[in-house]
């Protein structure tokens, strides 16, 4: 099960976080070694971009840091550092105003795939976060996080603190929206409905 | 859910971060002078509401000061930074009180940020690096994609090549951090990663302290063309003379054991004609200044930006000496 650890990795982690919380430079810098690109990750599928995302993963490492002490292993670290990062990428979306469009397709990596293919991928992407620029930040970040990143449901629960009957709830409704806009796009329905399952 | 054809990352690629990028985040973070970690130290647990209180006030006070920290970061922290490339031919830069020698091929950044010493970025290749003992000084660390080589005082080559990264101590240490462990290096020892007797490309590495290689023997990173102790070289021609170049060599080898030999020794290169001549001139004048003798040294790096005004040393010549006070713009005859 994801966020689960056996016991002598959650006895190191927690020596970890001990040496964290004692002000231990040396362990600070290996917890970031170690956690930075689950951190990014986790934005990077929430947000669809690298904008802005240095400062989102640097406030993430001084919650974590600052939260350090709380740490009791009753989950793995990473799924702990999870529920920093989501929590401080939903602020971050709470805060900004609402996005009309995105420009994601130069963003993102070339795969290697035909290049029609890709093209059309990549407008797919883009319609699908510029959908989700527009609904509710509880809703982005349980979808891209079940259906996007593949997380079960009751790790999203957990990392976001929530029951999952809510999570599935708004990945339901996330995805109805997104039903809404396929009706019109070609590309996010083929995107939906291959990629991301039946909306 | 049903699956489609497309693997979840090819369809949702992630955007890597740059080395530089990560760079930045830590050192916004660890910066001891504006990081906004600093001062972050572990608080009591409060016992009674008056302690929470308490520690509630502290923690409003520390946002405060990371808040300011971070505009200080973002507006007015000294901040040196510059990209070194090299060709077909080596470069020597100075950084803080370290040489640093990028081997043909190789690219690497190299910052420096007042009070919280040298770091340099080698983004591929391999470089050899010359650094007084820290002690009290700055820090002086070395990042190699995931790889961080933090100085404590020494003669050390770092090579890259993507994932794959080679430290070799000649002299004195280093510590070696990547992937949540590290390891100290004394003088013979290397350490590499993926380790030589592992296949695989597991995350976690198991670091093997083994001998360093021979000067003469064949260097695994393709890009590097010369596994020679760190020479304070600055432009070498790739098929040099070899009995010059041994000789170069060799009193750069002197440097640390028998620096009057070492001098000797480039002042009889410095007298020839061509690359080497020049590259001893500069290094004769260098290590005079590191020994403190600043009367011999001045006329000497005077007398290279005479006779080597456009020379590959020229730039640390101009900068040595307007760190010495001294006029540094000498017109090129």
């Amino acid at each position: 099960m994801p966020g689960s650890t056996s016991a002598a990795q959650q006895a190191e982690e927690l020596a970890l976080a001990r040496r964290c919380a004692e002000g231990d430079t040396l362990a600070q810098r290996e917890l970031f070694a170690r956690q930075r690109h689950v951190v990014h990750r986790t934005l990077f599928r929430i947000l669809g971009n690298n904008r802005q995302i240095e400062d989102l993963i640097q406030d993430t490492f001084v919650e974590v840091f600052r939260a350090i002490g709380s740490f009791r292993a009753e989950s793995s670290l990473n799924t702990w550092v999870t529920t920093i990062a989501t929590r401080v990428c939903y602020r971050h979306l709470s805060r900004r105003e609402p996005r009309a469009t995105m420009s994601l397709a130069s963003e993102l990596p070339a795969p290697a795939h035909n290049p029609e293919a890709l093209m059309f991928s990549r407008q797919a992407v883009q319609s699908l976060y510029a959908v989700l620029d527009r609904i509710a930040p509880t809703y982005r970040v349980a979808y891209t996080l079940h259906v996007i990143d593949e997380r079960p449901l009751e790790e999203v629960a957990r990392i976001t603190r929530t029951s999952t009957l809510v999570v599935k709830t708004r990945v339901w409704r996330a995805r109805q929206m997104l039903r809404v806009r396929a009706l019109r796009d070609p590309c996010l329905a083929e995107l939906l409905g291959n990629a991301l399952g039946a909306v | 859910m049903t699956r489609g054809p497309m693997k979840r990352d090819e369809k949702f690629p992630i955007e890597h971060l740059s080395d530089e990028a990560w760079l930045r985040i830590e050192q916004r973070l660890f910066d001891p002078a504006v990081g906004q970690l600093r001062g972050l130290a572990p608080a009591p647990r409060p016992t009674s509401s008056t302690g929470r209180w308490l520690v509630l006030a502290a923690a409003a006070l520390l946002l405060v000061a990371g808040l300011g920290a971070r505009s200080l970061w973002r507006g007015e922290a000294t901040h040196a930074s510059r990209r070194l490339v090299a060709g077909e031919l080596a470069v020597e830069s100075l950084l803080g009180d370290a040489t640093v020698r990028l081997e043909p091929g190789g690219v690497a950044q190299l910052h420096e940020r007042a009070g919280d010493g040298a770091r340099v970025v080698l983004e591929r290749g391999a470089a050899r690096f010359a650094v007084p003992p820290r002690k009290a000084r700055p820090r002086f660390i070395v990042q190699a994609g995931e790889v961080r080589v933090e100085v404590v005082g020494t003669r050390f080559r770092v090579s890259r090549q993507g994932e794959r990264v080679n430290v070799s101590d000649d002299e004195g240490k280093v510590r070696v951090v990547a992937f949540g462990k590290s390891v100290l290096l004394q003088p013979g020892m290397s350490w590499s990663y993926p380790p030589a007797t592992s296949a695989s490309s597991a995350p976690h590495v198991s670091t093997a302290a083994q001998p360093a290689r021979a000067p003469s023997a064949p260097d695994p990173d393709p890009r590097a063309t010369s596994a020679a102790p760190a020479a304070p070289l600055r432009r070498t021609k790739a098929p040099a003379e070899p009995d010059v170049r041994a000789r170069f060599e060799q009193a750069a080898r002197l440097e640390a054991s028998d620096p009057e030999r070492a001098l000797e020794g480039y002042r009889s290169l410095a007298q020839g004609t061509g690359a080497w001549a020049e590259t001893a001139l500069y290094a004769e004048g260098r290590l005079l200044l590191e020994r403190g003798q600043r009367a011999r040294a001045v006329p000497l790096l005077r007398g290279y930006l005479r006779k080597y005004p456009r020379g590959g040393n020229a730039a640390d010549v101009r900068s040595l000496l307007s760190r010495l006070g001294e006029p540094s713009e000498l017109e090129p005859r």
